[in-house]
């Protein structure tokens, strides 16, 4: 187990690595300077070559990418261009909002998933059934800003609750005020990955309860109840772990767009900052930072799935 | 005697119904975060909107109606070579740190400017201060500039935001972050990607003043949050940037109040003139005839915005109405195509390139293609929509685009015509010589003729597509008091705002 952990360390590192070259490239490639966005257009030429001296932009890339990396290396994700503070500071304040968000979100999405997607699978074809697959479809094809919008205006201009529809200024400062304002993008966000979990429930304890042993357990004379939850559900379980795994790193950064609409300082407005202004260390340091979590998820998803399935080896 | 004390009781009543609450913050939304706060340093509409008359001051300012009124000079005077400006500076002013604010503030600020290496000297601009050939300050409260040549956007330079001053003491990289000045507001703390937040300064030197104990501008890019923002109570004003649509929705919400305040912006549908076909005056000619401003201001803006024909907004100083120069004539423009030699079978095709970020320009631009589409077979437009940072390098810099819009927030920027490295590449020597009599002119009337003949020029020329000035459209709570509403102003000053209670 140990060796297997090592090795599978080992892999992150390179995936990671691989990862801040292919993101410098792209910044590479695309069209834009920081030092001009920053200055706006009314700056001079002579301006814009002044202040990309003084941020070091006038330097040769692989000098730039160097630099940064061996920072890295000793953590320290360096300075953001835009803001001229520490890259890895903005990356701790904005996850102290996004996580919450992803895993609040997370846990009201499996609340609502897994009794509906099991009551789903149990009657198969009734009305129960069809309304959960409706659900889910509405749930799935409504874009989250548009969710999102219409939450504010029932549930803070209609019902008048006292909910802020952003984050507010002073953020964690006043941890009441700010919890308020998660509310609604928790359920924007809650609701949208409950539609897609709901219907991988109901999938997998359909196909477990459709199983050998299962009937084998049933013909044996145990009751449904029994079988169901002392024998499917933990195998039902397995592509169920797997997804919520993965579905929490797409969620860091599916975020973006209802943070937009909520106003909310998180990881993923500041990754479309950062790409929008061009602060290519700080793009670095956002997708390090999300690499990281999606390898380090996987990882967790793996020894899960060994916890779960005794078939799985470390070999 | 009971006359008296009945004059006196009746000023005191008088003077209670006018006294102005004491107190209160204010959450103000505003479009976008710039990279810092000091526009010495960093250029940006946004910056100047919070700084502006707030935490920074000037010589002179541009108030909400857009004069040039004094600010830290109580007063002024102009030789009559028009080369020398004298100004008498206030007493008694004190820097948000605490110092003393002298003339040897100004000279080192000043001297600072002019420097011809921004590289060195961190300034902005130093084109702008070039004219100058000497600062000095005699005694502290005096300072005098001597200009080479005369300039009469002299004054209208020192209004400018990147005239403002800060101690000479302080250091440039701690004024990016903080900066200090004079104003009646100091800066508080910069939460990075939600708000700045300013306090009351108590020891501004006007009495009274201000009103507020504090005020938060937010940064929020998207209209519907604003919108939201405005209607849950998390925000109290959208400065400038109110979509038209939700400007109906809060116009029937009787708990807010919508304004839309005169700009100094002017959306600019621009040609590149160092491009066939757009270097001849009959196409350039015909596409302006072919776009129908009443009907973008209407369908895109539904209602909000003003037509204009040229490179100035009715607000500004010297300003010729053009806004029926050009009127719409489809069978005019298709006319001029063809005598420019592109027909059904030879179409004139390019692309006009918008910034996704605009939500004004880009709306305004892609309605205006429609319009031109519907020219016919002789003329094809396709869009391409880039991010901002691409639309500055593309666009801005390399001139590698056919038409683009994007508008031009700054005032009295008519002078980027004369400068043919200028993106729009328009190179007319003509121009030039109109502006720059316009600048030498003994008087302001002289100078106001060259001006108002630059204008017509421009139109003439069909140099850009002039298709409206932006308003400033925004809306606050209802209980608002003197909200300045214009943005004639580079800066949103609240001093004498206050709130009802």
């Amino acid at each position: 187990m140990f060796a297997y952990i090592l090795r599978r360390l080992a892999f992150a590192a390179v995936t990671l690595w691989l990862a801040t070259l292919l993101v410098f490239g792209a910044l590479l490639l695309i069209p834009g300077n920081p030092a001009q966005a920053i200055l706006g257009i009314d700056a001079t030429p002579a301006d814009v070559a002044a202040l990309e001296h003084r941020l070091g932009l006038d330097k040769p890339p692989l000098e730039r990418y160097l630099n940064w990396l061996g920072g890295v290396l000793r953590g320290d994700l360096g300075q953001s261009i835009r803001y001229e503070t520490s890259i890895s500071g903005l990356i701790v304040a904005r996850l102290g909002i996004t996580l919450p968000i992803v895993i609040a979100a997370l846990l009201l999405a499996t609340l609502i998933a897994v009794p509906l997607g099991i009551l789903a699978a149990r009657r198969v074809g009734s009305w129960a059934d069809i309304a959960v697959s409706l659900g889910s479809l509405v749930g799935i094809v409504l874009p989250s800003f548009w969710a999102g919008l219409m939450f504010i205006y029932i549930f803070i201009v209609w019902l008048k609750l006292p909910l802020p529809s952003s984050f507010p200024i002073g953020g964690w400062k006043d941890p009441a005020r700010a919890i308020a304002a998660l509310v609604l993008p928790v359920l924007t966000v809650g609701l949208a990955s409950s539609s897609l979990l709901v219907r991988l429930v109901r999938g997998s304890v359909l196909e477990v309860l459709h199983q050998d042993y299962v009937r084998t357990a049933l013909a044996k004379g145990l009751s449904e109840r029994v079988v169901l939850y002392k024998h499917a559900l933990r195998n039902a379980a397995l592509p169920v772990v797997t997804v919520l795994g993965l579905e929490f790193a797409q969620l860091l950064i599916a975020t973006v767009v209802v943070e937009t609409v909520f106003g909310i300082p998180g990881l993923g407005s500041l990754s479309l900052l950062a790409i929008s202004a061009r602060d290519y260390p700080l793009v670095q340091g956002v997708v390090l930072t999300i690499a990281a979590f999606i390898v380090l998820l996987n990882l967790i998803v793996d020894l899960l799935y060994a916890l779960l399935d005794p078939r799985v080896s470390y070999a | 005697m009971w006359r008296r004390w009945l004059f006196v009781g009746l000023v005191a009543l008088l003077g209670l119904g006018l006294a102005q609450n004491r107190g209160g913050t204010l959450t103000i939304a505003i479009q976008t975060e710039p990279a810092a706060w000091d526009p010495t340093q960093v250029a940006g509409a946004d910056i100047s909107r919070v700084v502006y008359d707030n935490v920074l001051q000037g010589l002179v300012k541009r108030n909400a109606k857009g004069e040039i009124v004094p600010a830290l000079a109580e007063r002024w005077t102009v030789s009559n070579s028009g080369l020398t400006y004298t100004f008498n500076l206030r007493r008694g002013v004190k820097f948000h740190d605490g110092s003393d604010f002298t003339a040897a503030d100004v000279v080192a600020k000043f001297n600072r400017a002019r420097n011809p290496d921004s590289k060195a000297s961190g300034h902005l601009r130093p084109d702008l201060y070039k004219d100058i050939s000497a600062v000095t300050a005699p005694n502290p409260y005096t300072v005098v500039f001597t200009l080479r040549q005369p300039n009469n956007d002299f004054l209208f330079i020192l209004s400018r935001p990147e005239s403002l001053i800060t101690p000479s003491g302080a250091k440039l990289e701690d004024l990016r972050a903080k900066p200090i000045g004079t104003g009646p507001f100091r800066f508080a703390a910069w939460e990075r990607g939600v708000a700045v937040r300013l306090e009351r300064n108590p020891n501004y030197y006007i009495p009274n003043l201000p009103y507020l104990d504090g005020v938060n501008f937010r940064f929020l890019g998207d209209g519907d949050a604003q919108l939201a923002g405005l209607r849950a109570g998390d925000l109290d004003v959208i400065a400038y940037s109110l979509l038209p649509e939700n400007a109906q929705v809060l116009s029937r919400d009787n708990r807010f109040k919508v304004f839309s305040g005169s700009g100094t912006a002017e959306a600019v549908a621009g040609f590149n003139h160092s491009r066939p076909p757009f270097n001849d005056v009959r196409v350039r000619r015909a596409i302006t005839l072919a776009t129908n401003k009443d009907e973008l201001i209407q369908g895109a803006m539904l209602g909000y915005g003003t037509k204009i024909g040229s490179m100035r907004s009715p607000g500004e100083a010297c300003y010729v109405d053009l806004s029926n120069f050009n009127p719409y004539n489809p069978d005019e423009a298709r006319k001029l195509l063809a005598e420019a030699g592109f027909t059904a079978q030879n179409p004139l095709k390019f692309t006009y390139t918008l910034a996704a970020e605009f939500p004004y320009e880009r709306r305004i631009g892609e309605a205006m293609v429609a319009q031109l589409n519907k020219l016919g077979p002789m003329l094809q437009v396709g869009i391409q929509v880039v991010d901002f940072n691409t639309w500055i390098q593309r666009v801005f810099t390399n001139a590698d685009y056919a038409m683009t819009i994007i508008g031009h927030v700054e005032a009295n920027d008519i002078g980027n015509w004369a400068n043919p490295k200028y993106y729009w590449r328009y190179n007319n020597p003509r121009f030039q010589q109109l502006f720059t009599a316009y600048l030498r002119a003994p008087n302001m009337q002289k100078a106001c003729e060259n001006l108002a003949a630059a204008q017509r020029l421009l139109a003439e020329d069909a140099a850009a597509v002039f298709t409206m000035s932006l308003p400033a459209l925004g809306a606050y709570r209802a209980n608002i008091q003197n909200w300045p509403g214009s943005s004639l102003s580079p800066g949103i000053a609240v001093a004498e705002v206050w709130l009802q209670k």
